[in-house]
């Protein structure tokens, strides 16, 4: 292929060393009940079969629920909470925690001596912020199936109707 | 320092800034808007109202498309085609004619997919919201199409495409934003001498000032080449990771 020509390109002086990706804590839950409801001043447990939900409210009248469940991609852990107002719509959807298992090949130390060394002082290192990462092609569509999943489950909740 | 993400682009977009949530919010918000409307699988929207009705008679759009789209002919005309935005039977992205008053027409029935540049500019959609809210710092990455803004450089990482549980730090910058082709090249090659399978593949990605313009560029890299005339041209730099984990810059 025409792009990888090795004639095109010429390999940088400094290599880097690898770090292993990811995991990142975006919200606490607690963080993110204030993030989806703004102005409720109470969040009282009111769990549903099959999710941990609390009730929002403020000064006493119910404003919704947040719903906080996990899915697991085939890569990735990804914990979310899902803010639904109390005409069933649903208000927002939050990352609160973003977690990629090790591969087993990254637990191999034979395959991660290659990149051990080719940068003075640069040791592996846990990198613990997904931020600056390019080329991740991280799906959200397990995400998607699970907020599905918890707005079915809240609509057969008797006491949300 | 704020960080939050969510399910958009059909990806997570992660928002790290000094910014309140409401901000955050509004970046958000700014982000799902452009896939409202450059979302070719959706029924609603601009791209969608295109490829509908844009060979018959021209289609006003919205001021986000239609500098989506202008960016999308740019980048088309610079790579000589490399990059294009038009799916099949033929079409090319000379098929796309821009008329005054945001309207859209097309040459031929042609279906527009914007998904190699839209997600770049949802990414500098989101900076300026935050720029805007007074925001000093911070970073938007839409599933690995990401931009960097405030005063402090910043390190790049880029995956690595044999082990995309790994990263390797590419460069570090400033109000720049970088975007890496998503599908990585060389497939499976064989070891005749023993049969073992080779890692071959490797990355491109692209630094430069805008999203949108990272994004169109990494695609036409993967398919020409880093042509130093495109990459001047856009003020852009290319780099290419291959399965080792060592970065490699276009020679000169």
């Amino acid at each position: 292929m025409r792009a990888l020509d090795p004639r095109l390109w010429t390999p940088l002086a400094v290599a880097c060393a690898a770090a292993p990706a990811h995991a990142t804590r975006y919200l606490s839950v607690e963080q993110a009940q204030r993030v989806l409801f703004p102005t409720a001043d109470a969040f009282a447990p009111a769990p549903l079969p099959g999710a941990r939900a609390w009730a929002a409210s403020s000064s006493g009248t119910l404003l919704g629920h947040v719903l906080v469940d996990e899915v697991v991609g085939k890569h990735e852990l990804i914990t979310y909470a899902v803010g639904i107002g109390t005409d069933g719509a649903i208000r927002g959807v939050e990352i609160l925690d973003y977690r990629e298992p090790r591969g087993g090949e990254v637990r191999d130390p034979r395959w991660r001596a290659q990149f051990v060394g080719k940068r003075r002082g640069s040791a592996l290192r846990l990198d613990e912020d997904i931020q600056n990462i390019s080329g991740a092609t991280l799906s959200c569509r397990h995400v998607t199936d699970g907020v599905r999943r918890l707005l079915e489950l809240y609509s057969r909740s008797p006491k949300n109707r | 320092m704020r960080t939050r993400a969510r399910p958009l682009l059909g990806t997570l977009v992660a928002i790290r800034a000094e910014a309140t949530d409401a901000a955050i919010d509004a970046a958000f918000e700014a982000i799902a808007r452009v896939h409202r409307l450059m979302n070719a699988h959706s029924d609603a929207g601009d791209v969608a109202a295109i490829n509908a009705q844009a060979w018959r008679r021209p289609v006003t759009v919205d001021a986000w498309t239609f500098r989506v789209l202008a960016m999308a002919l740019r980048v088309g005309r610079a790579s000589g085609g490399a990059f294009d935005p038009t799916l099949g039977r033929g079409a090319t992205y000379e098929d796309i004619v821009l008329l005054p008053g945001r309207r859209v027409s097309l040459r031929r029935r042609a279906r527009l997919d914007l998904g190699g540049i839209a997600k770049g500019f949802a990414v500098d959609r989101a900076v300026e919201v935050l720029k805007r809210s007074a925001a000093l710092a911070g970073c938007v990455n839409a599933g690995g199409d990401l931009r960097f803004f405030g005063e402090a450089p910043q390190v790049a990482r880029v995956r690595l495409p044999s082990e995309p549980s790994l990263s390797v730090a590419l460069t570090t910058a400033r109000e720049r934003a970088f975007a890496t082709s998503g599908s990585y090249f060389g497939g499976r090659h064989v070891d005749a001498r023993c049969g073992r399978r080779l890692r071959l593949q490797c990355s491109i990605t692209v630094g430069a000032a805008s999203c949108m313009v990272a994004d169109a560029l990494t695609k036409a890299v993967a398919a020409v080449g880093p042509v130093p005339g495109l990459l001047a041209r856009f003020r852009a730099q290319a780099y290419l990771v291959d399965g080792q984990g060592t970065i490699h810059a276009p020679r000169r």
